[in-house]
Parts: C-alpha cells; sequence; structure tokens
C-alpha cells in the first residue's frame, strides 16, 4: 500500500505509522485472533460499527471473531474488497468525507483517502474486477448533482476522474458480470455537509436506476418509477444471476402509502416491484435498509430494521420467501453455503447460515413447478449459527472471502 | 430485546457523565432502578399520553393555523380590492408564519401527504428554484394562480407561504403600495390577486390538516389504537416513539437546517440568505417558534416527567436548556443586532452566540433523546433510527 494522501492533498501527508498512531489502532484483539489458525480458512466478513463507548470502527471477521479492526473518524457505512488483494475499503455515511482502506495484514497500515472538495460520499463504492479502479458514489453538492468517483487503487487510490450519475442522490452501485456495465441506486435524496443528514428535497426527487458504460461514462439506460412512487427512494441493489438487479427502496411519503420495496431489474425492460404478504408488508415500516444475494444467486436478502426482520426474495420471480426475525437487523452478505447469508443487528447479533425459504428457491413459478402456499406467520425454522457480539453492527456488511 | 438495548445504554453512561461534566452540565444517562411507584408513575403519563398530546397540542395548533391563515386570505382580498398600506397584510403574513412554525415540527400524518408540508412552505431551497418559479408566474401574468383549486396544482414552489414571502417582501413588492383593484395597475394588481391566491390555498391546506386531526380521523384512530390490525401503529411503543421522533428530530432540523447552513467557517462565508423567512426578517422568530412548540409537546406529553430527578433533576435541567436558548434568542433582538441574521453572523460575538445556541439545541436534542429514550424504554435501534 502506498503513502496517505497521495492525491488532492486532502490528508496533509500524514505518514503510514502516523495516521496508525493518530488512529489509534487497537491490535491486541486482532492479533490474538489472527493466532487462530482456522479464521485463515472461513467465510470472512467485514463490516462498521459503533461499541459500547459510542466509538466507530470497521472489522475483518469471522463467526469466532475479529481477524482485525480499526477505529474510524466516524460513522462508517457500507465497504467493498477488492479483487486479488486483501485489501478492503470502508466508506464514511453520508455526508461524511473519509475512506480507510485495511487489510487482514496488521504490518501494512491502514490508508485514509478523502472526497475531493465539494463532494462527499454515499457511503457506498465497488472495485473493477481487475481491481484496479475503485467506484464511488459521491455528491455534488453545491450543484446538487450525483457524481461517481474514479480513483485507482494502484496509486494509492488516487483520483484519476469521475463521471456524472446521471441522477440525484447516487447511493448503491454494483458492476454487472461484464465488469464493465454500472448499475446506480440514485436514491433521489439531496443532502449537503452543512445540514447533517436533513433531505433537502422531498417534493422534488426523482429516483433511478441507471447503468453507466464505466469506460466512457455515458448513461446506457435510465428508469424512473411512475410519478406516483417518485418519494420511493431506490437505495441498495445487488446483482442476482444472469445479471438480475435486485433493488431495495425507503419509502418517504405518507406512512399509510406502504407501496412495494424490493424490486428487480433485467436491461432492457421496466423495473418490476415486490409485494410482501398483506401481514408482512406493514411491518416493514416502508424502509429496505440493505440487500444481497446468496452464493447461488438465485435468494435475495432484503432486510428492513425498522420491521426488525429480513425478508428473503426468489430472484428469478421477485416472490417473497419467507423472513427471520432479527431485531434492529440491517446488514445482509453472502453467506457461506447455497441460500446462505451473514445477518448483522444494531443489538450486537451476527448470524450466519440459511433461512428456511418457503416455496423453492431457484424455480420460478409456472404451471408445471408450483411453490407451496406461503404462510408469512410462521417463523421459520431456520438453521443459523447466532453469535451476541459487543458491538452494534452497523448498516452494510459484506463477504471478503 | 429491551434488555440488551438497556444495556448498551447503561455502557454509555461514562461517555456522557464525562461529557456532562466537559460542559459543567448534567445530561449523563441517567438509569435508576425504578421502584413500583415510579414504574406505575410511567404507566400513568404514557397510557394517555398520545390523547394528550393530539387533543392538548396538535388539535390547537392546527386550529389556529386554520384561523390565522382564513384572517390572511380575508386581509388580502379587502387589500386587493382597496389598497392602503402594506404593513396591513404583512403582519397577516407573519402571523400565518408563527403559527405555522408552531406546528410544523408535526411532519408525520396528514402533513406528509399530499405534499402539504412543501406546499404550505417550499423550504429549505438551496439553489433558488422556488423563486426562479415565483418570478416566471409574475412574468407570465397566468390568471389561473389567482384561483387556490388551480395554483393547489401547480408546484408546490409557488404556492406556499415562501412564495408568498417573495411578493410582499422580495423585489417589486413596492408596486403593492399602487394596488387599487383597477384595471390600469394591472402589474401591481396580479401579483397582489397572486397573493390572495396563495392565501386561499395555504387557508385550504390548513383547514384539510384541522379537519384531518380530528376525533375519528384516520390518524386519530391509529395513534389511539394500536394493535395488530393497525397498519401504522401496532403497538404503543410505536406511538410514543412517534412523538419522540417529534421531538429530537424536531430539534435537529432546527440545529441542522435552520442554522447549521448559514454560519460558514467565518464572518465572509456566512450565509444568512440560507434562513427560512430571512427576507421577512422573521429567521428568529421562527426557530424560538419552532423551540416553543416542541418543548409545549414535551410539556403536554409530560414528557419531563418521566425523565429521573436524582442525581441529578433532569426535568428542570431541560428547563434550564429552553429558557437559556430563548434569552440567547432574544438576546439578538438587543440593539446591537437588531435580530437580523446577517449582522449577528456578521459580528464576532454574535457568531459565538449564535454558534453557543446551535450547540445547545444539539445538546437538548441528544441528552434529552437519549435519557427519554432509556426512561420510556423505547427501541432506538442504532439502525431502525437512523439508517440509511
Amino acid at each position: 500500500m502506498l503513502a496517505v494522501g497521495l492525491h488532492l492533498g486532502l490528508s496533509s501527508g500524514l505518514s503510514m505509522g502516523g495516521l496508525s498512531a493518530l488512529m489509534g489502532e487497537k491490535n491486541s484483539q486482532a492479533a490474538a485472533a489472527t493466532s487462530t489458525e482456522n479464521l485463515e480458512t472461513e467465510a470472512l466478513f467485514a463490516a462498521a460499527r459503533r461499541d459500547a463507548d459510542g466509538d466507530f470502527s470497521a472489522a475483518l471477521f469471522t463467526m469466532k471473531g475479529d481477524l482485525r479492526s480499526i477505529p474510524l473518524p466516524g460513522r462508517g457505512h457500507d465497504l467493498a474488497a477488492r479483487p486479488h488483494s486483501r485489501d478492503v475499503v470502508v466508506f464514511a455515511r453520508r455526508p461524511g468525507r473519509f475512506a480507510i482502506v485495511f487489510s487482514p495484514n496488521l504490518k501494512i497500515d491502514p490508508l485514509l483517502f478523502h472526497a475531493q472538495a465539494g463532494r462527499h460520499f454515499y457511503g457506498h463504492g465497488v472495485f473493477s474486477p481487475d481491481g484496479r479502479l475503485l467506484f464511488t458514489s459521491e455528491n455534488d453538492y453545491e450543484d446538487g448533482v450525483g457524481k461517481i468517483g474514479i480513483r485507482d487503487a494502484s496509486k494509492g487510490y488516487q483520483q484519476i476522474g469521475e463521471f456524472s450519475s446521471y441522477g440525484v442522490g447516487p447511493h448503491d452501485l454494483a458492476l454487472l458480470m461484464d465488469g464493465r456495465t454500472l448499475v446506480v441506486a440514485n436514491g433521489g435524496l439531496e443532502t449537503s455537509p452543512t445540514s447533517g443528514r436533513q433531505i433537502l428535497n422531498l417534493a422534488t426527487m426523482e429516483p433511478s436506476l441507471v447503468y453507466i458504460d464505466t469506460q466512457s461514462g455515458d448513461l446506457l439506460e435510465k428508469h424512473v418509477l411512475a410519478r406516483s412512487l417518485h418519494q420511493l427512494s431506490i437505495r441498495h441493489l445487488t446483482i442476482a444471476s444472469h445479471n438480475r438487479v435486485a433493488f431495495g427502496c425507503q419509502y418517504k411519503g405518507a406512512a399509510g402509502d406502504q407501496p412495494a420495496l424490493v424490486g428487480f431489474h433485467d436491461r432492457g425492460s421496466e423495473p418490476q416491484l415486490f409485494h410482501a404478504p398483506d401481514d408482512v408488508q406493514p411491518a416493514l415500516k416502508n424502509y429496505i435498509g440493505s440487500v444481497a444475494v446468496d452464493p447461488f444467486g438465485d435468494v435475495i436478502a432484503a432486510s428492513a430494521p425498522r420491521g426488525n426482520m429480513i425478508t428473503f426474495w426468489r430472484a428469478a420471480d421477485g416472490k417473497y420467501l419467507g423472513r427471520e426475525i432479527l431485531t434492529d437487523g440491517c446488514g445482509v452478505a453472502r453467506g457461506a453455503e447455497r441460500h446462505g447469508f451473514l445477518l448483522t443487528s444494531g443489538h450486537g447479533v451476527k448470524k450466519l447460515g440459511q433461512p428456511d425459504l418457503e416455496g423453492p428457491a431457484d424455480e420460478p413459478e409456472n404451471s408445471a413447478v408450483k411453490s407451496p402456499e406461503i404462510k408469512s406467520d410462521t417463523i421459520n425454522a431456520s438453521a443459523f449459527e447466532s453469535q451476541t457480539t459487543r458491538f452494534q453492527w452497523d448498516n452494510h456488511a459484506v463477504r471478503v472471502r | 430485546m429491551f434488555a440488551l438495548f438497556s444495556c448498551f445504554f447503561s455502557r454509555y453512561l461514562p461517555l456522557f457523565a464525562g461529557l456532562a461534566l466537559a460542559l459543567g452540565m448534567g445530561f449523563g444517562i441517567l438509569v435508576a432502578s425504578p421502584s413500583a411507584q415510579a414504574a406505575s408513575e410511567t404507566e400513568e403519563i404514557l397510557s394517555h399520553l398520545a390523547e394528550r398530546v393530539i387533543t392538548g397540542h396538535i388539535q390547537p395548533r392546527y386550529k389556529d393555523l386554520q384561523q390565522k391563515s382564513s384572517e390572511l386570505a380575508l386581509g388580502m382580498a379587502q387589500f386587493c380590492e382597496t389598497g392602503g398600506s402594506l404593513h396591513a397584510p404583512r403582519q397577516l403574513f407573519t402571523k400565518t408564519v408563527l403559527a405555522f412554525a408552531a406546528i410544523d415540527h408535526i411532519q408525520f400524518g396528514p402533513a406528509s401527504e399530499e405534499y402539504r408540508l412543501e406546499r404550505f412552505a417550499y423550504w429549505p431551497d438551496r439553489k433558488g428554484r422556488g423563486l426562479r418559479a415565483v418570478r416566471r408566474v409574475l412574468k407570465s401574468g397566468d390568471k389561473t394562480v389567482w384561483k387556490a383549486a388551480a395554483l393547489s396544482q401547480k408546484s408546490v414552489a409557488v404556492q406556499g407561504l415562501t412564495a408568498l414571502e417573495f411578493l410582499l417582501y422580495g423585489k417589486g413588492s413596492e408596486t403593492l403600495a399602487t394596488v387599487d383593484g383597477s384595471e390600469a395597475n394591472a402589474a401591481a394588481n396580479f401579483r397582489c390577486r397572486y397573493g390572495l391566491g396563495i392565501a386561499q390555498n395555504l387557508q385550504a391546506i390548513a383547514t384539510e390538516l384541522s379537519d384531518e386531526w380530528q376525533a375519528g380521523a384516520p390518524i386519530v384512530t391509529a395513534l389511539l389504537a394500536p394493535g395488530a390490525g393497525n397498519k401504522l401503529y401496532r403497538t404503543r411503543k410505536e406511538v410514543i416513539l412517534e412523538f419522540y421522533k417529534v421531538v429530537t428530530a424536531g430539534l435537529s432540523r432546527i440545529h441542522d437546517l435552520k442554522m447549521s447552513p448559514l454560519i460558514g467557517r467565518d464572518a465572509a462565508h456566512a450565509k444568512p440568505r440560507r434562513a427560512a423567512f430571512w427576507r421577512s426578517g422573521m429567521a428568529l422568530d421562527v426557530i424560538r417558534q419552532n423551540l416553543t412548540a416542541i418543548e409545549d409537546l414535551i410539556t403536554v406529553g409530560r414528557f419531563r416527567e418521566l425523565l429521573p430527578k436524582k442525581p441529578i433533576d433532569l426535568p428542570a435541567y431541560v428547563d434550564k436548556l429552553f429558557q437559556y436558548q430563548y434569552r440567547a434568542i432574544d438576546g439578538f433582538k438587543g440593539d446591537k443586532h437588531r435580530g437580523d441574521i446577517a449582522l449577528i453572523l456578521q459580528d464576532e460575538n454574535g457568531r459565538a452566540a449564535f454558534q453557543q445556541l446551535m450547540n445547545k439545541i444539539n445538546h437538548t436534542a441528544v441528552g434529552f433523546g437519549r435519557n427519554l429514550a432509556v426512561a420510556a424504554d423505547l427501541p432506538m435501534g442504532f439502525n431502525a433510527s437512523d439508517g440509511d
């Protein structure tokens, strides 16, 4: 990893060791963890979190414990794992401006970089498949327009460019399997560092799902939901089998409206939104916090922290497959097995395993294959290994290995 | 679940105790083991909280908003007919703004439907979209804006208080002094009739808001009878949480939206025109009214009584914080600053006092919020309460 603050002069030339000292990294727990041999072979995840003292950190962890944790200067949000590398980048939540690169290797100091002047991060990023380029969702807050920042990870995460997100408030983003087409959830919400986390444009918001060619920055496709749903903010997304984009929304309109919050999209078609069963939909509280896909690309997990549950959906046809109750559960990541997920909560819980899906996960409904009737009031007899930690796990978690 | 939640907060005790010491104040998390008597008192307070807040706080305030906007509409109609001093319509306007600032902390329910909040006052408007839209209307001479029903279907930016503020105080408002209802004075009369259309639109929105908070209305029924079949509130705790959020989010909104964007890194970078209702000189009045309204909700909801009195008398401390805030705002009205937000932000002492006021409001939001969450056993989830 290269020296800190190579670009834009934003991190004032701190040395690597200086940053580590400044950040007061606590290595004792991590050092103890690394001595455990089998941590190297288990599924490895990363997430941001807060401890009981109110301090923010990010960690690489397995179900057994931390492999490494680093303190954060503020609340983190999502992370991105760099392909062909052990680097993981944690991003500040909006409207923060920091991002920190770290890895399980304790000998490598974390590297801090910032959004350039006039930009703040929205908390999400994704690497190109070769691990060289990092794309981040950002806000040009003077003009109130979304940007995608491009950084060269091989050059100390130096910013090498940016392009438009073709909408306001870009949030989550992902690359399709061609490794070139970027899909971005433009949440439609405008924020500014000077106004904290307050939303500035509820009346005029226009969320969209856009596809961008990362080589040219050109807009390939843009979808805006029906006018009646303009306050349905598309916030998080993931890529399921066959390049199907699964997305989760948050509704900013009247609480009684309760529109569908989980959607799917194939390029060249219109986005489709799917309701949960009648007794589950209101309990989602108009808020999906995070989405993830299972290792086979068949099942989508969509968390509803305000409803204290994680819902599961069949990627092939958008069918609701069941839920797992988890108080303040928000983080979801690809798990270790088929239909498996990691789930994390703000109350310290992390769970790894498989939900008991009420219906086949990988076969769309047709006349030949009938799903069993879903009884949404049945709490799943799921197969999750659960642990309660001393951390409040933040909105997102990612599978690193 | 709540045992774990409490566990988190009891761990915060050292942090907030430290913060309170640093501030020379007592706003740590003070969790006392509740006695049986205290528990029954808490139950008694919580059991009728929604009813008290609806009848003692929300309904009368929406009623007052309806009243003030009706008077504004009548006053504008008369002014456009006969002309006269601008003082009269401006006075009615300021009364309506204050009535709105007394209830705009209620951002859920009917206010969040049909874009009523945004239509009533399109703000914040960082890029001046509203102003441009109003100017376009004035230039167009489109008489449909004279009728509230038609106006209500137009852009949210051209149909509310901020648009009317520009008509009454902005560039060209002086022409209203010549209003006489005659054809010869077309520009001034158009501006006046447009203002009347806005006033009547405000009256209509305020009437809807007031009506939709009357006994038997869906939101009232939902708040008073949480349960499994209730789509909005399944438990009483969710109802309490709704009002709790009004207090904490309301205070945060004053800090984050009405104050923080104005101050800039120094006097040269201050942005007084980011203030709500700066054009009519009401920025501070609106903030004070917001604070008074939130404090009234705390009082009517009897939220203070839920807070512990030992080892520190937190109810009294909350009083002191609000009193400090009122004194600070009133202090800006002296000869030096004359209540002018631009003058305050140009002067180092003014800036320091403004910053201190912001800190106190933030301190109230955070400290009161956290203590109340513990006292009322509210599930302040890390992700659920402020996710992304």
